[in-house]
C-alpha cells in the first residue's frame, strides 16, 4: 500500500529539482541527435517515396500491359491467309521483286531498293551512335594501360587465331557479297567484318592493330563509305531508275559493300574505344 | 520534271554530306562547311515554298523508283517548306549566338563533333516535316533522339552527364512505345504510308467492334511523342536537361527539337488517323486537359525556381502546354493558332536562352536570381534581348507572342461553352503566372544597383551580337506582318490532309 | 478474347519480354541492369514484329525459280533490321554514358547519384 502511495507522490511527479538537469543533458545530446535525426527523417521520407513510386510504377505497369493484351485480342490471327497486312504491296514485292532488283532475297531488294531511304537514316543511326561514342570516350592523351594478363601472350590462342582470322574475313566477304541471293547482306557481312578486326586486335596486340586501323584509318574509310553511299542514292533518286538498271544492275553490291565498311568500321571502333580509349 | 520538284531531296542530301564533312575535318572547317550548309538548304527551301506558295498546291516526289504505298514518298506544300525554312533559320542564329560558349564549355578537339550533331539534326528536322512514311518518322526520332543526347553530353560536367542519362532514358522509352504503336497499325491496316492508313482507320471505326484497338493505337502513338516532346505529367527531365547544357544545344532542343516531334504529331493526328477518328476516340479531350495542366502547373513550378536557366526550361513546359490544347481542340482556327504559336516559341526560346547566358556571363557565371541584379546595365544587348523575349512570352503587344495569344482567344469561341470558358480561363491564368515570372526577372536585371566595384560593359562577341538582334528582329516581324504570315499558314493548312 | 489470345501466343509473350525489361528499367537503380532491360525491351518489341510476318504454310522470302512455293510477308523482316540497328546505337551510347559516369563518381547506382548531387547543391 505504501509503494502504491510513492507511486502517487506529487512531488515525485514534478521532479523540479532533476529537470533542469535532464534538460541540459537531453540538450546536448540534441544537437548531435538532431542532425542524425534530419538524416534519419530524410531517410525515411527517400525511403517512403521510394515506395509510393514503386508501387504505383507497378500498378500503371499493370494497366499498360493489360491494355496492350486487350489490344491483342483485336488484332489479326497469327498465321492467317487473309490478314490486311497481306495486301497487292505484298504480291507486288513477290512477284517484280526479282524483276525490277536483280535480288532473289526479298528482304534485301526491300531494304536497299523500295525503301531505300530508311536505310540511309539507319546507316546514319549508326554513325551518330559512333560520334556520340567518340565524344564521350576518346581521350586526347590516352595513358597506357597496364595489364597484367594479354591475350597476345597467349600461345593457344595467337595460334588459332592465325589460322581463323583469314577465315572469318573470307566469311565476311561472302556473306556480302551473296547478300541479293541468300540471307546476308551489309550489315551482317560489316558485322563479322568487325569481329575479325576485334579478334585480330585481341590476338596481335593493340599496336599492331593501332598500325592496321588507326583513327585515320576510320575517318578515310567511313567518309569515303557514306560519301560513296549518298552519292549512289542521289543518283537513284534523281534518275529514279530501278535497282536492276541502274549502273549497269550492280547498284545494290555497291550500296551493299559501302554498308559493310561502315558497319564494320563503327563495331571495331566501339570496342576500340572501350578498351583502350582510342581507336 | 520541274526542277523545283528535285529540290527538297536535294536539301536532305545536301544536309547528310554537310554531316560527313564536318566530323571528320577540324574545327575552323567545320564551322564553314556547317554554315554553308545551312545557309545552301535555307536557300533551297525558300525556293520551294515560294514555288509551293505561287501555285497553291502541294507535291509529291517518291524517293526511289516507286510510288507511294510500294515505295518511299515525301510530300512538301506551303506549311511544310515554310516552317522547315524558319526553323532552320533558327538553328542558323543559335549556333552562331553560342559559338562562344562552346569554346568555354567543350574541349579543343570535339568542336567540330558538334557541329556534325547540328547537321544531323537539321538533316532529321527536314525528313521528318517531308515524310509522308511513318516508318520513316521512327528513324529519323531515333536519329534526332541520339543527336540531341550527344548534344547534351559533349559539355564534360557530371550534372550533364546525368542530365543526358535521364534524357536518353525517357526518349528510349517514348521510341518504343511509338514503335510498338506503329506495329499495331501496320497489323491492323496493312500501310506504311500515310495517306493510305486513314481510310483503312475510316472503316475500321465505323465497325464498331474494332473501335478499341483505334483508341489504343492513338495513345500509343500520342503518348509515346508526348514523352520526347514534354507532354504534361513527362515533362520532369526538362528542366535539368536545359539547365546543363551548354546554350547552343538549349536553344536548338528547346525550339528545332521539340518543333520537330510537334510537327510528327500534327501529321500523325491529321493525315495519319484523321480528326474525326481522333475525337471518336476522345483522345482530343484527354489532350485538351493535359495542355491546361501543363500550362498551369509549369507556370507554377516556374515560378519557384533559383536558377535562370531551368525558369525558362519550366516555362517551355507552359508553352508546350498552349499548344496541347489547340491540339485537342482541333477547329481549323485552332491549329493556325498552334502553328503560329510553333513559330513564336522557335524564335523566342533561343533568343531568352542566349540572353541569358550572356547576363550570366556578365555577372561573373553566378546563375540565381540575386546574382543577376542589375547586370542589365553591364550588357546592353543582352538585356534589350531577354526583355523582347519575355515580353513575347507574357504577350505584349509589338512583339510576336500577341498575336499568338490572340489567335489562341479568337479559337476559344468556335466550340461550345463549357470549353470556351475552360479555355479562357487558362489562358488569363496562364499568362497572369507568366507575367509574375518573367516581370520579376526582368525587373531583377535592370534594377541599377550600387557598386563599389568599378561596372565593366561587357564587349560582345561580333556573331553573338549578330544573332541576338537577328533574333530581335524576326520576333518583331512576326508581329508586323502576321496577317502574310496567317495567311501562308491557312493555305498550308488547307492542303495538310 | 481468351481464344484470341491463345491463337496470338507469340504476340502474347512478345508483350510479356516488354513489361520484363520495362520493369526492370523502373525498379532498378543499377545503370546496368537498366541497360539489359532496355535491351529486353526492344527484343519484345522486335518479336512483336516479327511475327507478324508470317503466313502459314509459306515459306521465307528467297525466290528459288521452278519451285512450286509461296513466300510469307517480307516487309516485317526488313523493319526489324532498321530496329536491331537502332537498337545496337542505343546500347552503345548508354554503356559509354555509364562508363563516363563510373568514371566520375564510382558507382553504379542511380539513386545514390542523385543523391550526391543534391547534396553537393545544398
Amino acid at each position: 500500500m505504501s509503494k502504491k502511495f510513492k507511486d502517487y507522490d506529487p512531488n515525485l511527479d514534478l521532479n523540479l529539482d532533476e529537470t533542469p538537469q535532464k534538460s541540459k543533458k537531453v540538450r546536448l545530446r540534441d544537437k548531435t541527435d538532431y542532425k542524425k535525426a534530419k538524416a534519419n527523417i530524410e531517410k525515411n521520407t527517400v525511403l517512403a517515396a521510394s515506395i509510393m513510386y514503386k508501387i504505383f510504377g507497378v500498378i500503371g505497369l499493370a494497366i499498360f500491359i493489360g491494355l496492350l493484351l486487350y489490344s491483342i485480342s483485336f488484332l489479326p490471327r497469327f498465321g492467317g491467309l487473309d490478314n490486311p497486312s497481306v495486301n497487292e504491296i505484298v504480291n507486288e514485292y513477290i512477284e517484280n521483286g526479282y524483276k525490277n532488283t536483280g535480288a532473289e532475297n526479298v528482304v534485301t531488294a526491300l531494304i536497299l531498293d523500295y525503301r531505300g531511304f530508311d536505310t540511309l537514316g539507319e546507316t546514319f543511326v549508326l554513325f551518330t551512335a559512333v560520334l556520340a561514342v567518340l565524344i564521350l570516350l576518346k581521350e586526347i592523351s590516352p595513358k597506357k594501360r597496364i595489364d597484367t594478363y594479354k591475350l597476345q601472350n597467349d600461345i593457344i590462342f595467337s595460334s588459332i587465331a592465325k589460322l581463323i582470322i583469314p577465315l572469318i574475313f573470307l566469311y565476311a566477304l561472302y556473306v556480302l557479297f551473296n547478300g541479293e541471293s541468300s540471307p546476308g547482306g551489309g550489315f551482317s557481312g560489316g558485322t563479322i567484318m568487325g569481329v575479325g578486326l576485334m579478334v585480330y586486335s585481341m590476338a596481335f596486340g593493340e599496336e599492331k592493330a593501332h598500325k592496321l586501323f588507326n583513327e585515320t584509318t576510320f575517318k578515310v574509310v567511313t567518309s569515303v563509305a557514306l560519301c560513296c553511299y549518298v552519292g549512289v542514292k542521289c543518283y537513284a533518286f534523281f534518275t529514279q531508275l530501278k535497282a536492276a538498271e541502274a549502273l549497269g544492275g550492280y547498284i545494290m553490291l555497291i550500296m551493299d559493300l559501302c554498308v559493310g565498311a561502315v558497319v564494320a568500321s563503327t563495331m571495331y571502333s566501339f570496342y576500340s574505344l572501350f578498351t583502350k580509349g582510342e581507336i | 520534271m520541274n526542277t523545283v520538284m528535285y529540290l527538297p531531296m536535294i536539301t536532305i542530301l545536301i544536309s547528310f554530306l554537310g554531316v560527313i564533312i564536318c566530323a571528320v575535318a577540324n574545327r575552323k572547317v567545320a564551322f564553314i562547311a556547317f554554315v554553308i550548309d545551312n545557309i545552301s538548304v535555307i536557300v533551297l527551301t525558300i525556293i520551294s515554298f515560294l514555288y509551293c506558295y505561287n501555285n497553291n498546291m502541294f507535291y509529291r516526289y517518291s524517293m526511289g523508283a516507286y510510288s507511294a504505298p510500294f515505295g518511299n514518298e515525301i510530300r512538301f506544300g506551303v506549311l511544310e517548306t515554310f516552317i522547315c525554312a524558319c526553323l532552320l533559320i533558327v538553328t542558323l542564329l543559335s549556333v552562331l549566338g553560342g559559338k562562344k560558349y562552346l569554346t568555354r564549355d567543350i574541349e579543343e578537339k570535339k568542336i567540330h563533333y558538334y557541329y556534325a550533331l547540328v547537321c544531323l539534326i537539321q538533316v532529321a528536322f527536314v525528313a521528318l516535316s517531308y515524310t509522308n512514311d511513318i516508318f520513316t518518322g521512327y528513324v529519323f526520332l531515333e536519329i534526332t533522339a541520339m543527336a540531341s543526347t550527344a548534344l547534351l553530353m559533349i559539355k564534360n560536367t557530371g550534372r550533364s552527364t546525368l542530365a543526358a542519362v535521364r534524357y536518353m532514358i525517357f526518349n528510349l522509352l517514348g521510341s518504343s512505345l511509338f514503335l510498338i504503336g506503329v506495329v499495331i497499325l501496320y497489323d491492323a491496316t496493312g500501310y506504311l504510308s500515310m495517306e493510305y492508313i486513314l481510310p483503312k482507320i475510316t472503316q475500321m471505326v465505323q465497325d464498331q467492334t474494332k473501335m478499341p484497338l483505334v483508341t489504343i493505337i492513338s495513345i500509343l502513338l500520342i503518348v509515346g511523342l508526348g514523352i520526347k516532346a514534354g507532354l504534361f505529367p513527362f515533362h520532369q527531365w526538362m528542366p535539368d536537361t536545359y539547365g546543363n547544357a551548354t546554350t547552343a544545344s538549349q536553344s536548338i532542343l528547346s525550339s528545332v527539337v521539340s518543333k520537330g516531334y510537334l510537327i510528327l504529331i500534327i501529321k500523325v493526328i491529321y493525315r495519319t488517323i484523321g480528326f474525326e477518328n481522333f475525337e471518336q476516340t476522345h483522345m482530343n479531350d484527354v489532350l485538351f486537359i493535359l495542355g491546361i495542366l501543363g500550362m498551369i502547373l509549369g507556370s507554377i513550378s516556374a515560378i519557384r525556381q533559383e536558377y535562370i536557366n531551368r525558369m525558362i526550361a519550366l516555362s517551355s513546359v507552359a508553352q508546350i502546354g498552349y499548344i496541347y490544347m489547340g491540339l485537342g481542340l482541333g477547329t481549323e482556327l485552332a491549329l493556325l493558332a498552334v502553328v503560329y504559336h510553333m513559330l513564336c516559341h522557335a524564335f523566342t526560346k533561343p533568343l531568352l536562352f542566349t540572353s541569358a547566358e550572356g547576363l550570366i556571363e556578365s555577372s561573373n557565371y553566378e546563375k540565381g536570381f540575386k546574382q543577376l541584379k542589375g547586370s542589365g546595365f553591364n550588357d546592353i544587348l543582352s538585356g534589350v534581348g531577354f526583355l523582347t523575349g519575355a515580353l513575347s512570352m507574357v504577350g505584349f503587344p509589338f512583339v510576336s507572342g500577341f498575336i499568338s495569344k490572340y489567335l489562341f482567344a479568337k479559337c476559344a469561341f468556335d466550340v461550345d461553352v463549357l470549353r470556351t470558358v475552360v479555355v479562357l480561363c487558362a489562358l488569363i491564368i496562364s499568362t497572369l503566372l507568366n507575367a509574375v515570372y518573367y516581370i520579376h526577372t526582368v525587373v531583377t536585371i535592370f534594377t541599377p544597383v550600387d557598386n563599389s566595384q568599378k561596372i565593366v560593359i561587357k564587349k560582345n562577341d561580333i556573331l553573338y551580337a549578330i544573332a541576338v538582334v537577328f533574333l530581335i528582329a524576326c520576333n518583331v516581324i512576326l508581329f508586323f506582318f502576321s496577317s502574310f504570315i496567317i495567311e501562308i499558314i491557312e493555305n498550308g493548312i488547307k492542303m495538310l490532309v | 478474347m481468351l481464344r484470341a489470345l491463345m491463337d496470338n501466343y507469340i504476340e502474347v509473350v512478345a508483350i510479356l519480354l516488354f513489361a520484363i525489361g520495362f520493369s526492370l528499367l523502373l525498379f532498378h537503380p543499377n545503370l546496368i541492369k537498366k541497360i539489359i532491360g532496355l535491351n529486353i525491351m526492344d527484343s519484345g518489341v522486335y518479336l512483336f514484329l516479327a511475327s507478324m510476318g508470317y503466313i502459314q504454310g509459306k515459306i521465307a522470302a528467297i525466290i528459288q525459280e521452278g519451285k512450286d512455293v509461296t513466300y510469307i510477308n517480307p516487309i516485317p523482316a526488313g523493319l526489324v533490321l532498321t530496329g536491331i540497328v537502332v537498337s545496337v546505337s542505343v546500347t552503345a551510347i548508354m554503356l559509354a554514358l555509364t562508363v563516363r559516369l563510373y568514371k566520375r563518381y564510382h558507382t553504379l547506382n542511380l539513386d545514390k547519384i542523385y543523391m550526391e548531387l543534391r547534396k553537393r547543391e545544398d
